[in-house]
């Protein structure tokens, strides 16, 4: 099949950054031949190909689909500002990478949505791919389009642009998916729709009408459609051991973000951090067996010749099976495979362990005590104290390492300026904790790093009721810590708060959000999350052109009893649960981590028959 | 010790990517082979290959080499097989030559690199004209290229001596056809790219854009072949 603008393509690729960014041909690549009966699946990464690329759900999902031989999954990246220029100015269409044809040609085209910052890319990936940005303008010809992913959780903003929302694991949706597509072919779009939506998991939020009252909250949510449910119920997997998990991946030729094996060692999270979303909608946590791990390990060294494997999860040294999993992937080692640990929990468990794994390069450590003092960890619940910290880093400079990054959030609920001060407080401690160190391995260039981001409340989090900080708030907070961090050893890294207050507005937005985005990448927003790019300004420009206030989503506190946008999901956990859990936090009192005291998160009558009692167990 | 000289081709597949990338993506392909490569001994050990020359982004090849340490000696057409077994796509493996004696490196010893350049022609100018300038350029003593070196400092060298060939093949659909050989090497260096821009700006009779096609043919030492018999 040849398409008329490869030839100009090849032509202007030279011009533009990382070409090999926009050609494909990576070793492991499906190819298949293109026929009237292939259903096509555009999957397609809001972000550039070094982003997409790195993740590993993209991956799994690609070789999911391309495993039935009715379907062809290809993928296709957000083009970077410079492509961009080329395409647009060559009439070149958004293509996927492995039959180079344009989107508007396949039967899906799937975005997976990892962060609020990158709903502008999707809108103009769609216009690039020539498809109509409002899901009321596609027609019969035109592809579904349809999104998975955290973000899932609370699709309203892209309400009006997408077609099909998969909420939860999308592993056995997406097959399910092509199965009724495939024995309704030839149906009018309508009618498939209402066919999807009677999967489990699959939300149409064109089949809805929502009602505002005046000052913006929601009167009623109508469905449009017979036999609409008035709750989707998110989608999970029961046995990871069982889950599909591709023997090849893609092997990308330049450096991706992540550039190795990542072998998902368990799925949730047991410890119940009040403001980690991930921690709430992935429940409940399940483990892979050490074994199906030495065996995707194997798999995949094989397949790409990677020599590096890193282990992630939500807090990876929280896998129950840790020790004997490390001691298979051991056999390894002799081939110079080396295994990596991405992120580590504060106990001391972590350093013999990181130890253990990085025997010559003695790089940084990264620990999150997410608050600066103890009040404020317990409202979060964040289940580790100073002292836990102190240890840690002292065992970490006894051990020989020297760099260690800090990461905080600023603007938590009940935050005071104590707290504030406590950041700066604990990272002098921890200095301190340096000068101490007496062991001959001390590593000489000693370098403590402050990292802070700004709280966002998120859905399904016992939060979501709560506003997050001005960025006036924000810049006097970072201000304040950038005063108090004078020593030339701490350095200090923060967010940009116009980001996360966009970020906010997002993550609790409703449908008229929708409205704002559009005519922000209008404007030409993409690529919000680049410091460079961002242009906050236009995006206000946005808010005030719609009559959108971002204070009302970002800051404005949300009523325990009214009807919330992403009501319409059932993640699993229940509202009693996070009510419970909120009252809590503001009484500074924390809760035991499943894996010691269950505490009814309403995961186990939501689905009938799931139990969550060994994970403690070995 | 045991080297195994191989000699390797990247297509068009692959044109875009960068040397370090094409490094990475190459020990990759070791390690899927199953080939057991010794390793530098050290801080951070790194598997024992080296490499003839770095290929500049966006250029095709049929004659590069490399150098890989084996821990045991191994059958050269077998390894040839192993590794185009694993390849991806625009990569071939052309030769392999298993030497037990100590040998210079390639990267010192190469002199010279065999080049096909597809660059288009401005309109109107005709062959005789290309042919004319080449006869030119032939002829001068002295053709100074000003550029800047790896510390950023403008330097002029004179790289007439450089040119061993420059010839127009032909022209088809407006592009031009040459073969050049050029001098290539840690000794001296001339980049092809460096002399069609000194040919645009001076006579203007190719194109900047589409930027020109660059294709090695071989690379040479002291104008001999690299004997991989
Ligand atoms: S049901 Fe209990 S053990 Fe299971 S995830 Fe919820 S709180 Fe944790």
């Amino acid at each position: 099949m040849k398409k008329e603008f490869l030839d100009k393509l090849d032509d202007l690729l030279p011009l533009v950054e990382s070409p090999g960014r926009y050609v494909g041909n990576e070793l492991n690549v499906v190819e298949k031949d293109i026929t009237a009966d292939t259903i096509r699946f555009a999957f397609a990464f809001p972000d550039i190909y070094e982003v997409g690329m790195s993740h590993l759900g993209m991956k799994i999902l690609y070789h999911l689909l391309n495993e039935q031989e009715a379907v062809y999954c290809e993928r296709t990246f957000a083009p970077w500002i410079d492509m961009e220029k080329v395409m647009r100015e060559n009439d070149i269409p958004l293509y996927t990478l492995e039959s180079k044809d344009k989107l508007s040609n396949f039967d899906f085209v799937g975005f997976t949505l990892q962060y609020e910052m990158s709903f502008s890319n999707i809108l103009n990936m769609l216009d690039l791919g020539q498809i109509p940005i409002y899901s009321k303008d596609r027609g019969e010809e035109d592809p579904f389009i349809i999104v998975g992913g955290p973000c899932a959780f609370n699709t309203e903003p892209l309400a009006d642009f997408v077609d099909i929302v998969v909420v939860g694991e999308a592993e056995e949706v997406l097959l399910e998916l092509i199965d009724v597509y495939k024995r309704n072919k030839g149906t009018s779009r309508k009618d498939l729709l209402k066919k999807f939506m009677a999967l489990k998991g699959v939300y149409i939020p064109s089949f809805y009408d929502v009602e505002y009252r005046n000052e913006g909250e929601i009167l009623q949510v109508k469905s449009l459609v017979e036999g609409a449910p008035e709750k989707i119920q998110k989608r999970y997997i029961e046995d990871l051991d069982k889950v599909s998990f591709p023997d090849k991946i893609i092997l990308p030729y330049i450096q991706t973000v992540h550039d190795r094996i990542m072998l998902e060692v368990f799925r949730g999270c047991t410890r119940g951090c009040r403001f980690c979303q991930a921690g709430m909608i992935y429940r409940p946590m399940r483990e892979k067996s050490p074994e199906r791990l030495k065996e995707d390990a194997r798999k995949l060294l094989e397949a790409t010749g990677y020599d590096e494997i890193s282990l992630s999860s939500l807090s990876t040294t929280d896998y129950s099976k840790l020790p004997e999993l490390i001691n298979h992937l051991k056999e390894y080692e002799e081939k110079k495979v080396s295994v990596s640990l991405p992120s580590l929990r504060i106990d001391t468990f972590s350093i013999g362990l990181a130890d253990e794994l990085q025997k010559v390069r003695k790089s940084g450590l990264t620990f999150a005590p997410e608050a600066g003092t103890q009040r404020l960890r317990d409202v979060i619940n964040k289940g580790v104290t100073e002292e836990d910290l102190l240890t840690t880093v002292s065992e970490a400079f006894e051990a020989g390492w020297g760099h260690v990054k800090l990461y905080f959030m600023i603007g938590l609920p009940t935050e005071t300026m104590e707290d504030i001060e406590g950041i700066a407080d604990l990272a002098e401690k921890v200095l301190d904790r340096y000068y101490k160190t007496e062991s001959p391995k001390k590593n000489r260039n000693v370098k403590i790093v402050v990292s802070t981001s700004s709280f966002v409340p998120k859905v399904f989090t016992p939060f979501q009721w709560e506003g997050q900080n001005s960025i006036e708030e924000i810049i006097e907070k970072q201000n304040y810590l950038k005063s108090r961090l004078k020593n030339r050893k701490i350095s200090y890294n923060w967010h940009e708060p116009g980001l996360s207050v966009l970020e906010g507005v997002f993550a609790r937005g409703d449908r008229r959000i929708g409205k704002v985005l559009y005519t922000a990448w209008k404007k030409g927003c993409k690529f919000d999350d680049t410091r460079e790019i961002f242009k906050y300004d236009v995006w206000m420009e946005a808010f005030e052109e719609c009559g959108i206030n971002p204070e009302d989503y970002a800051q404005a506190k949300r009523r325990e009893d009214e009807i919330l946008p992403w009501d319409i999901i059932d993640a699993g956990v229940s509202k009693a649960f996070l009510r419970k859990e909120k009252k809590k936090a503001f009484e500074e009192t924390t809760t035991e981590y499943c894996r010691n005291d269950c505490s009814n998160c309403g995961i186990t009558s939501f689905s009938g028959r799931w139990v969550c009692n060994d994970l403690g167990s070995n | 010790m045991t080297l195994a000289r191989i000699k390797y081709a990247k297509g068009n597949e692959i044109k875009y990517i960068s040397h370090l990338d094409f490094q990475r993506s190459f020990h990759r392909l070791l390690n899927r082979a199953g080939i057991d490569v010794a390793f530098s001994q050290g801080f951070n050990p790194h598997l024992k290959v080296s490499y003839a020359m770095a290929m500049p982004v966006g250029m095709t090849s049929e004659g590069e080499y490399l150098d890989v340490e084996l821990v045991a000696p191994m059958d050269g057409e077998k390894l040839k097989a192993l590794l185009n077994e694993q390849s991806p796509k625009g990569l071939e493996i052309l030769a392999v030559k298993i030497l037990e004696e100590p040998v210079k490196s390639l990267a010192s010893v190469i002199t010279e690199g065999i080049l096909k350049v597809e660059v288009p022609v401005e309109d109107h100018v005709t062959e005789n004209k290309i042919r004319e300038v080449i006869r030119e350029i032939l002829k001068k003593d002295t053709l100074e290229l000003t550029r800047k070196n790896k510390k950023g400092k403008l330097v002029t060298k004179n790289i007439r001596s450089y040119i061993k060939k420059l010839e127009l093949d032909r022209i088809s659909s407006n592009k031009a056809h040459l073969d050049m050989v050029l001098s290539m090497g840690s000794i001296d260096n001339l980049n092809p790219q460096l002399l069609l821009d000194y040919i645009i700006r001076e006579y203007k009779i190719f194109k900047e854009f589409p930027k020109a096609k660059i294709h090695r043919v071989d690379m040479l030492v002291d104008g001999n072949e690299i004997d991989l018999k």
